[in-house]
């Protein structure tokens, strides 16, 4: 009776193939990386210096919007508090730069590892407070930080208020100027990271964090150790912001308490939501609305209602309302409507 | 089929092979005495039957058996061995399966994830060796997808196995869940209230399903349900319970003539 239903082969995931207007398209995912990848290459060469300098700025933020979505995304736990981690990959890569003399990229790899480290310290006690207690904790971790970074008495490591100056490294190849350099150092450290993400979020590891999210109960009965997948994805998703920072700091030349405070994490937490929940693409398109959102806001502002300084308040007005759009019309985010386009038209 | 299992003379599973035993088992929550020392054993390769009527206190002894509670009183082991002292994430892995009364299932995950997710316990690969994805990890996984895969098959949920769980349909989760439980290759399998919200037909499935895991897979049901038909069908033995005390065990001939089961359900004639 049920012949025909088990005999199927057909174990392949219909959104493996799209179908648009007849025209099958079954490697669009793989079309769809390259053709990313050769815009990616190909775009600081044709966009002016502060260009190259924004693309840069835009995947140093999606990487951190990477790290938090790994936490939130697939997890299920908040936080207020990646500014903090942020900030220590950022300070960790400054003092080895301007105190130690280290190399740059030698500084990277060290600085995810402390975030790591500090992360999964801050989960274990974490592990005893759900959703808004949660929130709570991570954002006076957020307010603590810049406060501590001025502290006088670290201030022969932390420069105090002052900060810290981090050299821009030279390019060492001759076709590339000092800002594509960079451009391409972090676009490379960025495809690793999401390369592993990646890894993570479809294999085992990936399935026990999701799972965590969507039923902790279940996920415990099913073998999963939720208290250690809890902080080590805590301490993974410290790793990643944490990197972040320590290619921010590269990037911005400069490291000061004030580049750090509360409002950075919520800049991530807006890439994360616009951007979409659980879907590592959607933390490169989370980092091109950090960078671009508010440029864009300012444009569209002045466009409408002219070049007059009294008009500039609506900027934010405007800002505020794409993200209201957002949560109500693309209540997933950009991948999230990419997702539901999809389901679409696979066949 | 009911019948041959029933009415034939010597009962299923060895008397002395018992896999579970209950011993003295006292669960206070405050002042309730949810259970007051309840002891039986499960024999090796049978439906073992848990009735009683509602609040008698099976729910709490299940979730004494999957760790959930800890009770304040007695022993339970497995297999020869005591469970009390095992956190409960490795209650799969030793052998102990279960699904939920209320559909516990991961919502936003396909039909095939939620059922990999069931061989979290068979599989080892971690947080360092899945982000470099290594050749054995590719061989642990393709594994695991082959035997979700086996049970979507078996439990014929192939036209969903690519759907996010939380949209289908009442019992298709209810399949799901009990493929996701087969995942973990459990021993001895506990059965949370199956046949709660399904139409007669289903049930008789379900009833038929049961009877196949026993057989087939070697795997050891304890099933505490209220719909009675399904189990005195499929049972092999039957602990009844209530107020949280045993208040009688047998066959499902002789819980059914047993005067303190059916004053339980009907009352005292006064």
């Amino acid at each position: 009776m049920t012949v025909e239903k088990m005999s199927v082969g057909n174990r392949i995931d219909p959104a493996t193939k799209l179908k648009i207007m007849n025209i099958e398209l079954p490697q669009w995912r793989a079309f769809m990386i390259v053709a990313g990848l050769a815009l990616a290459v190909i775009l600081p060469f044709i966009v002016e210096g502060f260009s190259v300098f924004q693309l840069t700025q835009v995947m140093v933020y999606a990487i951190a919007v990477l790290g938090l979505n790994l936490l939130t995304g697939f997890n299920g736990q908040f936080s207020l508090g990646h500014s903090a981690f942020y900030a220590l990959g950022a300070y960790t890569t400054a003092i080895m730069i301007d105190q130690y003399e280290i190399t740059y990229y030698w500084t990277i790899i060290p600085a995810g590892i402390i975030c790591f480290v500090g992360g999964f310290l801050f989960g274990l006690p974490a592990l005893r407070l759900d959703g808004l207690y949660l929130a709570l904790a991570t954002f006076a971790l957020a307010v603590a930080t810049p406060q501590l970074l001025r502290y006088e008495h670290f201030e022969g490591f932390t420069g105090g208020v002052q900060g810290l100056d981090v050299f821009k490294p030279d390019s060492p190849v001759e076709f590339l100027n000092a800002d594509q350099w960079l451009y391409f150092f972090v676009l490379f450290s960025g495809i690793l990271l999401i390369i592993g993400a990646w890894n993570l979020v479809r294999g085992r590891t990936g399935r026990a964090m999701i799972a965590i999210r969507d039923n902790p109960i279940a996920a415990r009965s099913m073998g999963i150790n939720t208290a250690a997948y809890k902080s080590l994805t805590f301490g993974v998703s410290g790793f990643y912001t944490g990197i972040a920072g320590a290619l921010g700091a590269i990037v911005a030349e400069f490291v000061a308490p004030d580049s750090f405070t509360f409002f950075l994490s919520v800049w991530f937490l807006v890439g994360m939501v616009v951007g979409g929940l659980a879907s590592i693409p959607a933390a490169i398109m989370g980092g091109f609305f950090i960078v671009y959102g508010q440029n864009f806001s300012e444009e569209v502002v002045i466009n409408l209602f002219g070049d007059d300084p009294s008009k500039k308040a609506l900027i934010w007005v405007f800002y505020g309302a794409i993200l209201i759009f957002t949560v109500y019309v693309v209540p997933n985010g950009v991948a999230g409507l990419v997702r539901r386009w999809v389901a679409r038209f696979a066949r | 089929m009911d019948s041959v299992t029933n009415f034939s003379p010597t009962p299923r599973g060895d008397e002395n092979d018992t896999i579970l035993e209950v011993s003295d088992i006292a669960v206070r929550f405050g002042g309730i005495i949810a259970l007051d020392g309840v002891s039986f054993n499960v024999r090796r390769g049978i439906v073992q039957g848990l009735i009683g009527p509602n609040g008698a206190g099976k729910t709490t002894l299940f979730n004494c058996l999957s760790r959930l509670y800890i009770p304040n009183q007695g022993d339970i082991r497995f297999q020869g061995k005591t469970i009390l002292n095992s956190p409960p994430h490795q209650m799969a892995e030793i052998g102990i399966g279960r699904t939920f009364q209320n559909l516990a299932l991961f919502k936003t995950m396909t039909v095939l994830d939620n059922i990999m997710v069931g061989g979290h316990a068979r599989s080892r690969s971690d947080f360092v060796s899945n982000a470099f994805r290594l050749p054995w990890v590719s061989r642990e996984e393709n594994n695991l997808r082959e035997a979700a895969w086996e049970l979507i098959d078996y439990l014929e949920l192939n036209d969903v196995a690519y759907q996010q769980v939380g949209g289908l349909p009442f019992g298709t989760q209810k399949r799901v869940e009990m493929g996701r439980a087969l995942a973990a290759e459990p021993t001895l399998l506990l059965l949370d209230e199956p046949a709660g919200g399904l139409n007669h037909d289903e049930v008789n499935e379900l009833g038929d399903l049961i009877k196949q895991v026993r057989d087939d897979r070697d795997i050891t049901v304890l099933l505490v349900e209220h719909h009675m038909s399904l189990v005195m069908s499929v049972s092999d033995q039957i602990v009844a319970i209530d107020f949280g005390r045993k208040i009688g065990e047998g066959t499902p001939e002789e819980i059914q003539q047993n005067q303190n089961v059916i004053n339980a359900y009907l009352g005292t004639p006064e």
